[in-house]
């Protein structure tokens, strides 16, 4: 697993243009804080499908948050490609569309800055973190990654505690 | 174009109707204000896993469709939706049937009122009930004692609900698994649960809703369903209804849709309204109201809430399911019912969201280390409520986006009910230590307790506002639903319950209808 990890990790920087830092503060996350700048509050405009050169970048990504954070083995990741690539297209079809989003978030993947996540994401950056990375942890979650971490089901929404009874 | 029924309400009572009615060959109108959204549709299911949003998030009630006068305040914000399918397109699914003691409520206790017929009459409409739903349990070990195995086994009970179910065992207090409407085996088209747990918006169908029932009236030629909001009940002379006048939401114009037969489903607080809003001649203070007990005896279920909490989980426990698969009816008995009865059961959602720990950059050992670490859990009480004819909803200025009539609400608890508030959380407290928690914190809903201060209960499960009584002088409709004085409009929801007991309602709900629609067509 660490050796398809480390592959994955340089193909991803491969199709992304980041620069790895080695030992930068010894986190993971220190990758994806490269991404950062600019940081300014408009997302990048988008209209209609995303390119199939896109699709792949933004699955790309999802490999890496999926075996970076140990969400299942590389070939139960792989499964996942199918469902991935229908949520790219159904988050881009539905108003209001991730197009923005997700161009957004492949663009930050070649600058640098250090952004924590707020709430109410105001940078470019935090954009990128809450409706990208965070929504393919999740989904990465839902398919059969909660067994990885040991929850026996998901049950993991998002907005945190149900109401309803 | 005249039909031969009018139904009010397309929720699980007006659906189940309405399909009943369609098979024995009636034609049916259907009216719903609410809108019909995608159920069980893959991208949609994508976006709730990633966003949690719904596509019936916006059917809720707004702030201002409520104005609260009581002593307490009744929050329906949440507690119900305005959608096709009613209030079971966001339901967990809880399917208890009500004791048999809870229909004896007055000889036994010296207030409220007994339902005009026992649980023996129900049971059988309680089985066709579970059948349509798709219940699955445990039945031979259930403190309501049935004749029958119910349709599915039951699920696999999430590991809290196992150690809540030892820790009972320990205390010598009864508990047994919650019926759940949730099909185990493929029913009706619809694949089994898949256990996904999220059932906020099921892929598949594995947890019954509302709006399954109108798959298959749609292309009905007896059946016409239209986007209205019903404003009165159209009455020919003091005993004979016409049809329903209604706001078209489609065209916005007012129009009548005529029918023979008039059944209003619209759930507990809009079928109270529309009969007040149904004045006539004869009908001076509403529709059904020579009685005086329309819109009075409002209960609902206060949610008692214990937080506990633990430093250490190393077994990574949490609740595992969108529903509470176990439940205590230890004080779901006779001998509780004086002072009100409770149902208690393990709750509650995830406390670590690994997702955002990931979008925050925490490294997989923390992340790891969370789900080990400090962990909360809620222990719920399913409250019964004392009626009290000061309870009660009235028709305010104006109306809602929906075109229906705003709400006033005189919420009131008795002082009683509310002092026996702090029996039941030394009891919660009590099996929260027995299975390894502390005790953080209790609310009422979401309210702090503060015994002599306002606080606001969630409504859910309204019941009691048309209550159901043999004497003409003692309530609203008749044993059969039908409205005391008037030969063709029945009302069929939670409001006709005339007392509520501590079990949810939506079951009991499903079985008057099926017998409701049996009366209709024999």
């Amino acid at each position: 697993m660490t050796r398809s990890k480390r592959i994955t990790r340089r193909r991803f920087l491969q199709l992304t243009g980041a620069i790895l830092i080695a030992g930068a503060g010894g986190s993971l996350w220190s990758l994806l804080q490269s991404f950062s700048k600019p940081t300014g509050s408009t997302l990048l405009k988008g209209s209609g499908p995303l390119s199939d050169a896109e699709r792949e970048r933004l699955w790309e990504l999802a490999v890496f948050v999926g075996q970076t954070w140990d969400l299942g083995s590389p070939a139960e990741i792989q499964i996942r490609k199918a469902t991935f690539m229908a949520m790219f297209d159904a988050k881009v079809a539905r108003p209001i569309s991730y197009v923005g989003e997700y161009r957004n978030a492949l663009s930050l993947l070649s600058h640098r800055e250090t952004v924590s996540l707020r709430e109410a994401p105001r940078s470019r950056l935090e954009h990128a973190r809450y409706y990208v990375v965070r929504e393919f942890a999740q989904l990465h979650l839902v398919l059969g990654g909660h067994l990885s971490v040991g929850y026996p089901t998901f049950f993991g929404h998002p907005t945190g505690p149900l109401e309803v009874v | 174009m005249r039909r031969k029924y009018a139904i009010v309400g397309g929720g699980i009572a007006g659906g189940i109707l309405a399909k009943h009615l369609l098979r024995q060959g009636q034609e049916v109108t259907l009216i719903e204000a609410g809108m019909t959204v995608p159920m069980r549709d893959p991208a949609q299911w994508l976006h709730h896993v990633t966003t949690g949003e719904t596509p019936y998030d916006g059917c809720a009630d707004l702030q201002d469709s409520v104005q609260n006068e009581g002593p307490q305040d009744l929050v329906l914000k949440g507690s119900r939706l305005f959608v096709r399918g009613g209030s079971t397109v966001h339901w967990d699914g809880c399917c208890p049937r009500l004791a048999p003691e809870d229909f004896e409520k007055a000889s036994r206790c010296g207030f409220g009122m007994d339902w005009p017929f026992g649980y023996d009459l129900l049971e059988p409409f309680y089985e066709r009930a579970e059948h349509l739903i798709g219940v699955s349990a445990d039945y031979r070990h259930g403190r309501v004692k049935r004749r029958n195995p119910l349709p599915f086994p039951p699920l696999k009970a999430g590991r809290i609900d196992l150690q809540f179910a030892e820790a009972c065992e320990r205390l010598g207090w009864q508990s047994e698994r919650i019926p759940v409407a949730r099909n185990v085996q493929p029913l009706d088209g619809r694949v089994p649960c898949q256990n996904t747990g999220t059932c906020a918006y099921c892929p598949v169908g594995g947890r019954f809703t509302g709006d399954l029932l109108f798959d298959q009236m749609d292309h009905e030629r007896s059946f016409s369903y239209v986007r209205g909001a019903a404003r009165r009940v159209l009455m020919n002379d003091a005993h004979l209804a016409e049809g329903v006048e209604i706001t078209d939401l489609v065209t916005g114009d007012t129009r009548s849709v005529f029918a023979d037969r008039v059944i209003i489903a619209a759930g507990a607080i809009e079928s109270a309204k529309l009969l007040m809003a149904s004045r006539a001649r004869d009908w001076t203070a509403g529709l059904g109201n020579h009685s005086g007990h329309l819109g009075r005896h409002l209960t609902a279920h206060p949610l008692l809430k214990l937080w506990v909490g633990r430093d250490v989980n190393s077994e990574r426990l949490r609740p595992e399911h969108f529903f509470p698969t176990w439940c205590s009816r230890e004080f779901d008995g006779p001998e509780h019912q004086q002072q009100g009865k409770m149902i208690l059961f393990p709750f509650g959602g995830p406390t670590v969201d690994l997702a955002r720990m990931i979008a925050e950059g925490r490294s997989p050992e923390e992340v790891r280390a969370a789900t080990q670490g400090p962990a909360e859990l809620m222990l719920a009480g399913l409250l019964e409520m004392r009626e009290s004819e000061a309870s009660r909803i009235e028709l305010a200025p104006g109306t809602t986006a929906l075109g229906l009539p705003r709400t006033r609400i005189h919420f009131e608890w008795t002082r009683d009910s509310i002092a026996h508030v702090s029996t039941h959380r030394v009891r919660m407290e009590r099996v929260a230590r027995e299975m390894g928690w502390q005790p953080l914190r209790f609310q009422i809903d979401q309210s702090p307790v503060v015994p002599e201060g306002r606080f606001a209960v969630r409504g859910d499960h309204v019941t009691g506002l048309c209550r159901m009584s043999t004497r003409a002088s003692d309530g609203v409709v008749d044993p059969d639903l039908r409205i005391h004085g008037v030969d063709n409009v029945w009302v069929c929801s939670n409001a006709v319950f005339p007392s509520p007991g501590a079990a949810n309602p939506t079951l009991t709900l499903a079985a008057l209808a099926i017998r409701l629609g049996d009366r209709l067509t024999s």
